[in-house]
C-alpha cells in the first residue's frame, strides 16, 4: 500500500514521498527512496537536493543521489558535475563508483570531453575507476574524439590520466586482435577500474598465460586483485589444471588469497571437497572464512553431514567463527 | 511571463504531460512554442522558411512529450514535413543541445528528413564528426550499402553494429542467406564477424547443409571453425547422422574444460531434441571428459517422454538427478529430475520417495522442495519435508517455513507443533513465516511477536525480524537483537550486524556502540578491534 502512495505522491510532492518512504520498515524503503529522488530529480537538481537531504544513513542517500544523477543527466540540462558534488560529495565518490555506470553514460552523451575533463581532476582515490568509465563510454560512442583527447593530454603531459591512457590503448590493440602487441605494451597499473578489467577480460581469454605473468609482476593492488579475480575464472573454466598451477605459483598475499577463493567458486559448485583444499593457499583470516562458506554452502547441498564435519575441523580458523558459523548452519 | 504561463495553460489544456527538461537556466522549447502540435504551419498558410529558426525549433521540439508519445510522433512527422533543408542544420545543431532523452529522437528525425531533402548536404554533416546512433540507421535505411561499409569497418564503434542490421534489412530483408551472403563479401572486422555469426546461424537453422558448404569461402581459422561447429549444431536436427560423423572427426582436437566441450554439449542436446535414445547412444560413445553433460542433456530429454525408465537408468548409470545442464557458459535449469516431475508429477515423487534412504534420496528431495518445482503446493511440500533426513529439515526449514507463509497462508501454533514436531525445525519455520509476513506488513509481523511468550521461538522470531529490517534500518533492527533473550544468540546476531554495519557505514556504527550503555564493554571492544 506505501508503495502505490509514495509512488503516486512522488510526481506532486517529493519530499512528502520520501518522508513517507522513510518510514518504511522492511527493505522495500530501498525503491520508495529512490523512486522519490528519481521523481524529484525531474523536477531539477534543487528538488532533488532537497529531498537528498532527509535521507540521514550515508550509503542510502550517496545511491539514491546515483539514481538521481541518472534521471537528471538524461532528462534535464543540469549541471551534473555540481550535482554529485552538493549530493556524493568527491571525496565520496569511490563508494558508488560502480553504480555510476548509467549516470556516466548520459553525461558522456551530452558532454562527453566536459565528463573526462572532470574526471581527469577528481582526487587520486576515485578517478582511475571514474576516468576508465568514461573514457569507455566515450569510445564506446566516438572512438577517434576518445583516442583524440587522450593523445592531447599525453601531450601535454598530463600525469594524471598516464595509466587510464596506456590501458586504453592496449584494450583497443586487444579488440583489434593486435595481442602480441598488446601484450608488449601492458602497463603496471595499481588503480582498479573497467579498463583494468576489460584488459584483464580480453587477455585472458585471448591468451590466459600472458594475462597471468602480466599479474604476477603487477605490483600488489586492489586492481590486481580484481583483476587476478576475471582472469583466474576466465582460465579455470577453460583449462582448470593450467590455472591451478598459476594460483599455486603466486606468492603469498591478498592475489593469491583472491585467486584461490576464486578457484573454490569455480570448482566448490561441482566438487566441494576438491574445493575445500584451496582452503590451505588463504592467508588472509576473512578471505578465508568466505572460503570457508562457499564450500560449505556447495557442500552442505550435497552432504550435509560431511561439510559440517569438515568446518568442525579446517585449520586456522578464529575459534569463536567456527563456532558460530556452526550454530548458524545448526 | 506572462506568455510562458499561458503557454502552460495552453498545453495543460491540449493535455500535455510534458516534463523534465529542466535546469535552472534552461527553457524548455515547449514554453515558447505558440502553437499547438496539431496547428502546423501549412494549416496556419505561413512559410516554413520564413519563420524563425528559434520559434521553428520550439515549435517542433513541443512535439516530444511523455504523455501519449505516439500522438506526439504524429505530431512530429507532420511538423517535419513542412520543413526545407535550408533550416535542418540548424535545427540539428539546437535540438544536439537537448539532454539524450529528447536529442535522440529529435536529430535522428530531423536527419531524416535532411536526408530526404537534400542527400549530399546531409551526408557531408553526418560524415564530418561522430554522430549519434539514430542518424546512422536513418541514414542506413537510405544507403544501406554506404552505411554497412561504414558500420563495418576496423575502427566504426561498437554500436554501428545495429546500424549493420538495419542496412542488411534495407538490402536483404529477412532472407537469412542473402543477408549472410551480402556480409561474407565484405572484409574481416570485428563488427562484421559478429554479425556474420549471428546471420550464419540464422541460416543454418534453415540451411544447415547449405551454409556448412559455403564455409569452404572462409578462410581456414577460429572464424571458419566457430561456424562449421554451429552450422553442424543446427545440422542434428536434419542429418543427425552426418553431423555426428564429423563431429567425431573434430572431437580428438577438442578441448575439454571443467564442464566438457561447449560445441558437443550443444549438439548432443540438439540431437536429444529430435530423438532422445538415439543421443543417448552418442553421448555414452563419448570420451570420458566431454561425456557428462550430454548425459544429463540426453536423459533429462528421455525423462519428457518415459520419466520412470530415464530415473532409473541415470541412477544406475552415475548421472546424477539434480545435476544442472551447462554448456560454456550458460547454466540452464535442466535436471534428469526436473524434466521427470514435469513429465509425471506425483510418479516421480512416489519413485523418489520408494528409494532407500541415504544421502542422494534426501539430496532429490530437498531439490524438488524448491519454489519454482512447488509452484505453492503446500501440500507436496509438506510431503517432501517429511521424508527428508533431520540435517535436511533444519536446512529446508527456513525456506519452506518462508513458503508457507506467502499468500497470508500462516497456520495457527497448533498447526505448526503439529507440522513440525521438532522444536529446532519449528523455531527456524515459524520464524521465517514471520519474516515473510514483515516483508508485507511490518505491524502485522509485530503483532504476531507481540503475542509470543519468552523463549526459544520469540528469541528466532525477533532475530529474523532483524535480519529483515536491517536493509531499510540498522538502528531499529537494533531493537530487536537488543531484546533476544539467550545471551549467545543474541551475540551471534550483533555480531553479525555490527561486523557488516562497520563495513558499510562505521562512523555512524561507532556512534551508535558508544551511546548503547547496556551492551557489555568487552564485545563493543572486540567488534572494533576486529
Amino acid at each position: 500500500m506505501l508503495t502505490g502512495y509514495v509512488q503516486g505522491m512522488a510526481e506532486s510532492d517529493p519530499v512528502a514521498a520520501i518522508d513517507a518512504a522513510l518510514s518504511c520498515k522492511n527493505d522495500e524503503q530501498y525503491i520508495l527512496v529512490i523512486n522519490a529522488a528519481e521523481a524529484a530529480a525531474r523536477q531539477g537538481a534543487g528538488s532533488a537536493k532537497a529531498v537528498l537531504e532527509r535521507v540521514a544513513a550515508p550509503d542510502q542517500r550517496r545511491f539514491a543521489a546515483v539514481m538521481a544523477l541518472q534521471i537528471l543527466a538524461y532528462e534535464t540540462k543540469a549541471d551534473p558535475f555540481t550535482f554529485i558534488n552538493d549530493t556524493i560529495g568527491l571525496d565520496q565518490l569511490g563508494s558508488v563508483a560502480d553504480r555510476m555506470y548509467f549516470g556516466l553514460r548520459f553525461m558522456v552523451s551530452s558532454h562527453p570531453e566536459e565528463t573526462a575533463n572532470w574526471a581527469a581532476q577528481l582526487p587520486d582515490k576515485v578517478r582511475p575507476e571514474i576516468l576508465n568509465h568514461t573514457l569507455v563510454e566515450w569510445s564506446n560512442r566516438d572512438p577517434d574524439s576518445a583516442l583524440a583527447w587522450i593523445t592531447k593530454k599525453q601531450e601535454a603531459a598530463e600525469t594524471s590520466i598516464a595509466e587510464a591512457a596506456q590501458l586504453f590503448r592496449v584494450n583497443q590493440l586487444l579488440a583489434d586482435g593486435k595481442t602480441n602487441e598488446a601484450i608488449a605494451t601492458l602497463p603496471q597499473v595499481t588503480r582498479p577500474g573497467r579498463l583494468v578489467n576489460m584488459v584483464a577480460d580480453q587477455l585472458a581469454r585471448e591468451t590466459p598465460e600472458a594475462a597471468g605473468q602480466w599479474l604476477s609482476w603487477l605490483p600488489e593492488s586492489k586492481a590486481r586483485q580484481e583483476a587476478a579475480e576475471r582472469v583466474t575464472r576466465s582460465w579455470a573454466e577453460s583449462d582448470l589444471s593450467s590455472a591451478s598451477e598459476w594460483v599455486q605459483q603466486l606468492s603469498s598475499g591478498e592475489t593469491k588469497d583472491t585467486a584461490a577463493n576464486t578457484m573454490i567458486s569455480v570448482i566448490a559448485q561441482r566438487d566441494p571437497e576438491s574445493a575445500s583444499h584451496w582452503i590451505g593457499l588463504i592467508s588472509a583470516p576473512n578471505q578465508r572464512m568466505d572460503g570457508i562458506a562457499r564450500v560449505y554452502g556447495y557442500w552442505s547441498g550435497r552432504d550435509p553431514a560431511a561439510a559440517r564435519e569438515w568446518v568442525k575441523t579446517v585449520p586456522d580458523v578464529d575459534e569463536r567463527w567456527r563456532a558460530r558459523f556452526l550454530r548458524k548452519n545448526e | 511571463m506572462i506568455r510562458a504561463i499561458l503557454t502552460l495553460l495552453i498545453g495543460l489544456m491540449l493535455g500535455f504531460a510534458l516534463r523534465g527538461i529542466r535546469s535552472d537556466s534552461y527553457v524548455h522549447p515547449s514554453s515558447t512554442a505558440a502553437l499547438s502540435s496539431s496547428e502546423t504551419p501549412r494549416d496556419k498558410g505561413t512559410s516554413v522558411a520564413a519563420a524563425d529558426t528559434a520559434d521553428l525549433f520550439s515549435r517542433i521540439a513541443s512535439t516530444l512529450r511523455d504523455s501519449n508519445p505516439l500522438a506526439g510522433r504524429a505530431d512530429l512527422r507532420r511538423a517535419l514535413a513542412n520543413l526545407d533543408a535550408s533550416s535542418l542544420q540548424e535545427l540539428i545543431r539546437q535540438a544536439e543541445k537537448l539532454p539524450p532523452k529528447y536529442r535522440n529522437e529529435l536529430v535522428s528525425s530531423l536527419f531524416e528528413r535532411w536526408l530526404e531533402l537534400d542527400r549530399p548536404g546531409a551526408e557531408t554533416w553526418l560524415r564530418a564528426a561522430m554522430r549519434d546512433q539514430g542518424c546512422f540507421e536513418a541514414w542506413a535505411r537510405i544507403a544501406p550499402d554506404e552505411a554497412l561499409k561504414f558500420s563495418v569497418a576496423p575502427n566504426a564503434p561498437r554500436w554501428a553494429w545495429h546500424v549493420s542490421e538495419t542496412a542488411l534489412q534495407s538490402l536483404a530483408g529477412n532472407d537469412s542467406r542473402t543477408r549472410f551472403l551480402t556480409l561474407g563479401k565484405l572484409a574481416p572486422s570485428f563488427n562484421r564477424d559478429r554479425l556474420l555469426t549471428q546471420e550464419f546461424k540464422a541460416w543454418a537453422g534453415k540451411e544447415p547443409g547449405a551454409a556448412l558448404a559455403w564455409l569452404v569461402n572462409l578462410p581456414k581459422g577460429k572464424l571458419c571453425d566457430s561456424l562449421e561447429r554451429e552450422g553442424l549444431v543446427q545440422l542434428a536436427s536434419t542429418e543427425p547422422d552426418k553431423a555426428t560423423a564429423r563431429a567425431n572427426e573434430l572431437i580428438p582436437d577438442l578441448k575439454a574444460t571443467i564442464i566438457g566441450n561447449e560445441f558437443i554439449s550443444m549438439l548432443t542436446s540438439a540431437l536429444a531434441a529430435k530423438d532422445s535414445l538415439r543421443a543417448l547412444e552418442f553421448a555414452q560413445s563419448l570420451p570420458a571428459e566431454l561425456r557428462e553433460q550430454p548425459l544429463i542433456a540426453t536423459t533429462a530429454a528421455w525423462a519428457k517422454s518415459d520419466p520412470l525408465a530415464a530415473l532409473e537408468w541415470a541412477q544406475a548409470n552415475g548421472v546424477d538427478l539434480a545435476e544442472v545442464y551447462q554448456y560454456g557458459r550458460v547454466s540452464t535449469s535442466t535436471t534428469v529430475l526436473l524434466s521427470a516431475f514435469q513429465s509425471e508429477s506425483s510418479k516421480t515423487v512416489d519413485w523418489i520417495l520408494a528409494l532407500p534412504e541415504g544421502n542422494d534420496r534426501g539430496r532429490w528431495i530437498q531439490y524438488l522442495m524448491d519454489d519454482d518445482i512447488l509452484k505453492g503446493d503446500m501440500e507436496l511440500g509438506q510431503r517432501l519435508f517429511d521424508a527428508l533426513p533431520p540435517e535436511r529439515q533444519r536446512q529446508s526449514a527456513h525456506d519452506f517455513g518462508w513458503a508457507l507463509a506467502e499468500n497470508d497462508r500462516l497456520p495457527d501454533l497448533e498447526t505448526w507443533t503439529r507440522l513440525f514436531p521438532n522444536e529446532f525445525v519449528r523455531d527456524r519455520a515459524f520464524s521465517a513465516a514471520v519474516g515473510q509476513v514483515f516483508d508485507k506488513s511490518p505491524a502485522r509481523a509485530e503483532a504476531i511477536l507481540a503475542g509470543l511468550s519468552d523463549g526459544r521461538l520469540r528469541d528466532a522470531t525477533l532475530a529474523e525480524l532483524s535480519s529483515q529490517e536491517c536493509a531499510a534500518s540498522i538502528p531499529s533492527a537494533m531493537n530487536h537483537v537488543l531484546q533476544i533473550r539467550d545471551d549467545i544468540m543474541r551475540r551471534d546476531v550483533m555480531d553479525d550486524m555490527v561486523e557488516n554495519w562497520l563495513r558499510h557505514d562505521r562512523e555512524t556504527a561507532i556512534d551508535w556502540l558508544k551511546s548503547q550503555e547496556n551492551l557489555p564493554r568487552a564485545w563493543v571492544q572486540q567488534w572494533l578491534a576486529d
